[in-house]
This record gives structure tokens, sequence and C-alpha cells, in this order.
């Protein structure tokens, strides 16, 4: 009897397998992610600068972010960049994959078209922004003016950086993302039942309706995951400017991250720019939490109503 | 098939945990210390050198000999040196070494890094240099540019010059005989040609169509300009930068030159090498660079191996003069980003001899000539430039005199915060139209907002 009732216990060493396979992880993270989170917060409370002599300033970077006159222009370009790219990769994304992978499914262009549009993300940073660099190079040799050449013998070659550096910057950006976004929601179409298909054809459902009322529904999840992910990446991310523009001409192209990293890095402020970095990582966050809201988080990760 | 997953995450874990905690001392340790070793039956002292460098010029070779040289003198004091030989890496991955208590005994960086790397306990000082016979004779501007707050902090390891390279085919579009293109350095330095003339006729060959493009320039934050109108924005006396109404002179020089044509609103994206390119097509008037844009061009020819050959070319197509004085009768006008040897805070007295020998020796006049050949950088010492190689060198040669008035960025702090302050109101002239009044304007209120007011005079 009390045998019986004597609960089953776990080893301790089956107990600690979990923690045993999370630990190198958990490591990597508090090393890599946590520890450097918490000096950033640090530092952005101090004046730390090249000469690495630390000087607590209390909110003294943060008034300094709200009394920087160049402050609305950057993160009127923040919002520029990160909105224009997203909508313009999301749509992208999704025209392609809808194209692909319901119009043109099993057939090998639609293969050869997502491969091509691969291509810009697998290239490594610096070779692709090496071809914008060409594309748009500001003197004859220029693949851009050699064509506008054509059409204007006469005129001098025109400084595309100077004159549409942003609209370049987020062309490159649109053109390097698209494709991931390409590739979750083709996954996400081709995840959808057949039958369903077929049942609307039998019901003389169009392709609009077939576009509107069975593929769109099912990408609720990859396109929220998607919209999110990108947005955060097009807010924090600064590789692709840095290397295209360097924020110029001008602040023309300088958005919030890569404002941050000029000044820790460029201009050794590490202070001020731990503090940017800290409004691009709350901006980031209010984002997240609006689209959770926006795209009903709690509601999709409701239990199903439908019974066995 | 378990036991197998535990070793793996055990074996995982502990190498996790040695990359994350591991100072990473080994080489470090062994780079600053000195140990015992034997050679030839003897007991002798090994001293171990950090040096971090990259591969550029001969930079590393001449380290490497100079250490040879330096051992075959060490013998009689039963010393050896041996270098433990580091990347060369950027500033950010200095500070980072620095802040992992990794600073190399012996590192290259640029002159207008004395202000920050002392600040930050990066370096030490290294007065020797006023009493070694390798530095006799050197022009006072070279003292300056190793000297901070009245000590020596750094060894000067190479130079240059800012020479004009013109298209000599565009002078004689514009019909100047081959005696008036020959003597125009002459003219420069005399003083009897100006800048403003320069620009003059970089209008008129762009306007008459013999180039494409008026002035091109090396440097994108067009510090020589500034020089040139005696724009130094900077007081040695109080180690500040200065906001100078004088800027806006060479405000009006840039917004005149934007309007005639004379420089595109791209000019900052055209790099050395498209430059060059340009250059070589004779599409560009004049090339503002340094030394070393003799030899992109040589390069680019496909000449490196045919001197004779590249020399002829340059002679028909080129010619080069110094930056000429805006004033009548005044210098011209030379810069330069001198790179200096530092030597790491670490390094004690008792180190700090075999330190200074191995740098001497780096000096030593063949391995500076042999510097000159791979980089275009100038030698700095009389005893390398009297040699019989460089006196063949005719191009690198004559440029030697311009380093007694050759300006170096200032090595204050707050520099490059100013400077990019200085480059915003050129971007506003070149690319938002604006008049050299409102870029000083708003060049003015970039610099009050970013340069911190105790690094700051305001005339």
């Amino acid at each position: 009897m009390t045998l019986a009732k004597k609960a089953y216990k776990k080893p301790l060493a089956k107990k600690m397998y979990p923690y045993f396979f999370i630990m190198p992880f958990a490591l990597l993270v508090l090393v890599f992610f946590i520890l450097p989170a918490i000096a950033t917060i640090i530092m952005s409370f101090t004046d730390l600068n090249a000469s690495m002599k630390i000087n607590f300033v209390g909110f003294d970077n943060f008034k300094r972010i709200f009394s920087d006159y160049s402050m609305p222009q950057i993160l009127w370009n923040t919002v520029l960049f990160a909105v224009v790219t997203l909508v313009f990769s999301l749509f992208f994304g999704l025209f392609i994959s809808i194209a692909t992978q319901y119009f043109l499914k099993g057939k090998l262009t639609a293969v050869i078209y997502r491969v091509l549009w691969l291509i810009p993300s697998i290239i490594p940073a610096v070779v692709y922004v090496t071809f914008w660099k060409y594309l748009f190079d500001p003197t004859g040799d220029g693949l851009i003016n050699k064509v506008v050449h054509l059409f204007q013998p006469e005129g001098d070659p025109v400084s595309w950086f100077t004159k549409i550096a942003m609209a370049i910057v987020i062309i490159a950006t649109i053109v390097s993302t698209t494709s991931g976004g390409m590739i979750l929601l083709s996954a996400a179409i081709s995840s959808i039942p057949e039958d369903l298909y077929k049942a609307a054809k039998v019901d003389g459902a169009s392709e609009k309706s077939v576009i509107t009322k069975i593929i769109l529904p099912s990408l609720k999840w990859p396109l929220m995951y998607i919209t999110i992910s990108d947005l955060i990446g097009f807010v924090s991310s600064y590789f692709f400017i840095l290397l295209l523009t360097n924020g110029g001409p001008m602040r023309d192209t300088t958005t919030l991250s890569l404002y941050a990293y000029q000044q820790a890095f460029n201009l050794k402020y590490y202070g001020y720019g731990a503090a940017l970095s800290l409004l691009v990582v709350l901006i980031s966050l209010i984002l997240t939490l609006w689209l959770l809201r926006l795209f009903d988080f709690n509601e999709m990760i409701k239990p199903s109503r439908i019974e066995d | 098939m378990k036991k197998l997953a535990l070793g793996l995450i055990s074996v995982m874990t502990s190498m996790t945990l040695l990359a994350g905690c591991s100072t990473g001392s080994n080489s470090g340790a062994a780079a600053n210390s000195s140990a015992e070793s034997s050679g030839n039956g003897e007991k002798m002292k090994e001293v171990v050198i950090s040096v971090r460098e990259n591969t550029w010029g001969a930079r590393k070779d001449n380290f490497i000999e100079a250490e040879k040289r330096a051992n075959e003198e060490l013998k009689s004091e039963n010393v050896q040196i041996k270098i433990d030989w580091w990347p060369g890496i950027g500033d950010d991955e200095l500070i980072l070494q620095a802040q992992a208590n990794k600073v190399a005994d012996v590192f290259i960086n640029s002159s207008v890094d004395i202000g920050w790397q002392l600040n930050a306990g990066l370096i030490r000082d290294v007065d020797w240099v006023g009493a070694s016979d390798v530095f006799k004779n050197m022009p006072e501007s070279y003292n300056n540019m190793m000297k901070y707050e009245d000590h020596y902090y750094g060894v000067i390891q190479d130079m240059d010059a800012s020479p004009v390279f013109i298209s000599r085919k565009a002078l004689e579009g514009m019909g100047w005989t081959a005696a008036q293109i020959d003597e125009l350095k002459a003219r420069v330095d005399a003083g009897s040609f100006t800048f403003g003339e320069l620009v003059d006729l970089a209008d008129e060959s762009v306007k008459k169509k013999l180039v494409k493009v008026g002035f091109g320039v090396e440097d994108t934050r067009f510090e020589g300009w500034n020089y040139t109108f005696d724009n130094f924005n900077y007081s040695a006396e109080e180690n500040k930068m200065v906001l100078s109404k004088n800027t806006q002179k060479v405000y009006e020089f840039w917004q005149d030159a934007k309007q005639r044509g004379v420089v595109t609103e791209g000019i900052g994206e055209i790099d050395t090498d498209k430059a060059a390119e340009l250059f070589i097509k004779g599409e560009l008037f004049a090339e503002f660079a340094r030394t070393e844009f003799y030899q992109v061009m040589r390069t680019q020819l496909g000449m490196d191996e045919d001197l004779a050959g590249y020399e002829a070319w340059f002679k028909e197509n080129a010619i080069w003069i110094p930056v000429p004085s805006v004033e009548q009768g005044g210098k011209p006008v030379s810069y330069s980003n001198p790179a200096l040897i530092y030597v790491g805070a670490k390094v004690d007295d008792e180190k700090m001899p075999y330190v200074q020998k191995l740098i001497e020796h780096v000096l030593d006049p063949d391995l500076q000539i042999n510097h000159t050949l791979k980089s275009g950088k100038l030698p700095v010492t009389a005893a390398a430039q009297e040699d019989p190689r460089f006196q063949e060198m005719s191009f690198y040669k004559d440029h030697a005199y311009l380093i007694d008035f050759t300006k170096t960025r200032p090595a204050q702090m707050d520099y490059a915060v100013y400077m990019k302050s200085f480059t915003l109101g050129i971007d506003a002239i070149l690319t938002k139209g604006q008049t050299a009044a409102e870029a000083f304007e708003l060049f003015q209120k970039d610099v009050k907002q970013n340069v911190p007011a105790d690094s700051l005079i305001v005339e």
C-alpha cells in the first residue's frame, strides 16, 4: 500500500538532461547577447569616448538625442527606409510566391525565377554593393550613365548617389531581401491542400477568389513573421547603407542605427552611440508589440475551436 | 548514445567556457615578457617584442630585417630580440585589444592618432627620438609631428607630399607651349602662379571640352584645400579645434568651383583608382593627390616592371606641381598623412632600449627605400634621401623639398568630428545648391552641437 502510494521520483541525471542540452546555448546567449546588452545600457549613461575613461553623466546622452538638430531628419529617413522597403519587399515576396507556387506550380520557369531572386541574397554583401556602385557610378563608366549616354550623347554623367541616394539604397535592399519572404510564403502556399483548390474550382470560384479566400488567409502567420522580422531588420540594420552611401549625401540616407554606429565607431562617442542604439531597440520593441496586436496574435495562438 | 550526447555536451560546454572566459594570454604574455633561451651553447636573453602591423609596402619585411640587424649587434650583449607578429587592425580593434590588456609593444598608426591613443593609455613617450642619431638633422615639421604636449610620442615611419597632377594634353589643347608647361612648377614655387589661376585653367579645359572633369581630389575630407586657404582650424598651443570664419573662404571656393563646373557634385565618389583611370584616359584636368598616385597610375597602365616606359608616358601625358598658393608670392602648399611608429604603454624602461634599437633599424636608409619602392611613400631621414636608389627615382626625389612646408592633420581627439561637420557644409554646396554663407552656418551649427565645448575655440 505504502509502496503504491509512493510517487515516482525521476533520477537526478534525467532531471538534468534538459539543462545539459540548454546550457551551452544559454551560455552563448549570456556571453554574446545579454552581457553586451547590459554593457550597452550602462555605457549609455556614460560619456565614454576614445580616451576610455568612464564618467557617469546620468541622462545627458538621452537629453542630447532630443536636442540633436539632425534627429528629425534621421528619424524620417529611418521611417522612410523601413516602411517603403518593407512594403515593397513584402509585396514582391507575396507576388512572386503566388505566381510561382500557384499559377506556375511545378513548372521549370517557376524554379528558375525563384532561383534568380535568391541570387542577390546569397551574394556576399560587399560584392553585391560593388555591383550597385558600378550600376550608379557617377562617371561615364557607370552602367546607368552609359545607357543614358546612348540617348543623350552630349549630356554629362549623372551623379546618381547625390541625386537619388535613398531610392538606390531602398531598391538595393528590396532586391536583396525579397527572397527571404518569398521562400517562407512559397512554403506556406505549397502546404495548402490541393483539395481546397479543386473544391473551389468545382464551385466555380475565380482565380481572384482562390487568392483572396484561400491563399491569403492561410498566409497570416508567415506574413506576420516576415513583417515583424523584416521591419525590425530594416530599423536596426545599416550595413547596406554604410557600404553604399555611408549615410550621405549630407545625412540624406542616415538612419538611426547608422547614426548610432557612426557616433560610436567613426567618432568614438561610445556613450552617445549606446544611447542611440537603445532608442533603436525601444522603437523595434514598440513596433513588434504593435504588429502583434495588428495581426491579432492572441487570436492566432488560441487553441482551435474545431473539435475532432 | 546518451553517454555520447553527454560527452559532446560536456566538450561544447568546456569550449564555450574557455572561449568566453579565456584572456587569450598565451601570446600576449609572451609578447610582453622576457625569457631565457639558449643559443650556440650559451645562455641568451630573449626579448620578445610584439609588433602589430600589416604587410603594406615593405613595413613587415623591414621589421623582420631590422630584427636580424639588431640581433647581430646584440650578440655581444648576449641578448636577442624576437618579434611576436600581430596582424594589423583598425582603431576599433586597437581599443578593444587595449581593453583586453593586450596592447602591442610596437604598432603603426597615423600621426593624427597621437591624442586619443595617449588619452586612452595605449602609448608611451619615446623621448629618445630627440637624442637619437637616426633622427638628426630632421626638419622641424617632422619633430612637430612626432611631438605632443612637449614629448615625443611617435617615430615617423614614412611620409608623403601632395602634388597636383595636371593633364599635359589639356594644357597643350589650351595653347600652352612645351616651355610654358615645363616652367609651371617653378612658377608655383616662386608664387607667381596662384590657385585661382589653376581653377581658371580647369574651368577653361572643361568648357573647351578638352576634359570631362576639372578637379579630382583624393582625400574626400578635402583637407588639402583647407590648408591652401590657410584654414588650419587648430590651435596647437591650446590643443583645440578652431571654428574660424576662414572656413567661409573655403566654402566660397567650393561654391564658385561648383557653379563653374570645375568640380562635380559626385567628386567624393571618385576615388583614387577611378581618378587614375580618368586621368589616364585624358578625361581629368587635375588630380589633387599624394605621391602614391604616381604609383597607382603606373600599376593601372601595367608598367610596374617598366620604369622607363612609364616615365616616358608620364612625361608625355602629365606634369605635377605643388598646390599653388592662393596669393601672389605665397608659398606652395603640401599636406601629408604620415605614419608613426608607436610604442605601447606597457613597454617599460628595461625593454625600451631593445624597442628603440629595433625601430632605429626599421629606419635604416636602405629599408626606407625598400618601402618607398613598394608603397610610393617618401623616406623620412636625410640619410635615406641620399641613398643612390632614391636619387634615381626622379619623381619622388623631386618631391623631397615639399616636406619642409608640409602640413599634417592635427592630433586633436575631436578632429574627426570637426571634419565631419566641415564636409557636411561642402555636401550642402555640392548637392543642395546652398551658398557658401548657408554652408558655413550649417557647419557652425554642426560643430557647436557635436564638438565638445572644451575642445573648441570659437573665433
